[in-house]
């Protein structure tokens, strides 16, 4: 039964790592970087993830690039509920990995991504250099290439604890999902 | 601008070297000064909390023909008169004014959040802001 299981981790997991298809999210100055890594004198695409997705059902990859605020928090949450499993997160620059400048004072910064969606590799700096995007990505293809397709569940329940606090925040008033997409 | 003149007809003003002081009658002077001095272009509408003596508002406009720059500034305590009547671009300020600083802009029915989830309780950019939310002791 392992050997099966096994073989078939490693078509599996070798096909997901050499195409992983990033979404087009970016909502700060992380963004600008991303752009670069995708372009000519970077070219993700040597990687296998240069197909940037306008949807989210045709994305493995979210790679989270920017400030998410209050008001953004509810909608990353639903674009991160669209993907398909497997999907996989890149926390990109100091302010999705724990609130980065804005940690102490701002009254409007989510203090880390982590907090709401479970992550895959944290990249701080601020914001990273393409390289460091590129050099993120291939750890993330070298951590799908070791996972088993049954620890993958555990992962998600084991990295996102205070999910349903903010859930029954979103359910309770206007910090709502449905009204924000209305917009 | 000819600044007597505008002495003589509101004669509550009190002009210093970079602004326009007045106490009342805001949409008044912004029509009269529009009309009869060619500032057609609201710039922006500036905020500050002042703590004790309210809120300031200071509206800075623009005339294209004269390259001219007019600051005309008001202080008021959580009500103000709407100029989005005068000047278009004000109902985007306003609504800002409001989601920060609280202010309610009378004759602007557009008042709602602009940055802030629309739950949210208080005004973040007042002195007296209380930033303790128990709703959101997920994020510390």
């Amino acid at each position: 039964m392992n050997v099966i299981l096994t073989s078939i981790d490693y078509i599996l997991n070798w096909g997901r790592a050499n195409s992983l298809w990033p979404l087009t999210f970016a909502t700060s100055c992380c963004g600008i970087e991303m752009m670069q890594t995708v372009a000519s004198n970077n070219d993700i695409a040597r990687f296998g993830s240069e197909v940037f997705r306008g949807s989210p059902r045709q994305a493995d990859l979210l790679i989270c690039a920017g400030t998410i605020t209050h008001k953004m928090a509810p909608a990353l949450l639903r674009l991160y509920e669209q993907m398909p499993e497997p999907k996989y997160v890149i926390a990109m620059g100091a302010c999705t990995c724990g609130g980065g400048m804005f940690a102490n004072t701002s009254y409007s910064v989510v203090k880390g991504i982590d907090k709401i969606i479970p992550v895959d590799i944290y990249l701080p700096m601020c914001p990273p250099k393409p390289e460091a995007l590129i050099d993120a990505i291939r750890k993330l293809q070298t951590d799908i290439k070791k996972e088993s397709i049954i620890n993958r569940k555990d992962f998600v329940n084991k990295h996102c604890p205070k999910l349903k606090e903010y859930k029954g925040l979103l359910v309770e008033e206007d910090f709502n999902i449905i009204k924000l997409g209305t917009i | 601008m000819n600044i007597t003149e505008l002495k003589k007809v509101f004669d509550n003003c009190d002009i210093t070297e970079d602004k326009i002081i007045i106490k009342d009658k805001l949409t008044e002077t912004l029509k009269f000064i529009k009309e009869n001095y060619e500032f057609n272009i609201l710039k922006e509408i500036v905020a500050i909390d002042n703590k004790d003596k309210g809120i300031e508002l200071i509206y800075r406009l623009y005339s294209v023909e004269n390259e001219e720059e007019a600051l005309i500034s008001i202080s008021v305590k959580n009500e103000a008169e709407s100029v989005s009547k005068i000047f278009d671009s004000a109902y985007a300020d306003e609504k800002e004014i409001y989601d920060l600083f609280g202010v309610q802009f009378i004759g602007n029915d557009e008042l709602k959040r602009l940055y802030m989830p629309e739950a949210w309780e208080g005004h973040p950019l007042k002195k007296d802001y209380n930033e303790q939310d128990e709703r959101l002791k997920w994020n510390e």
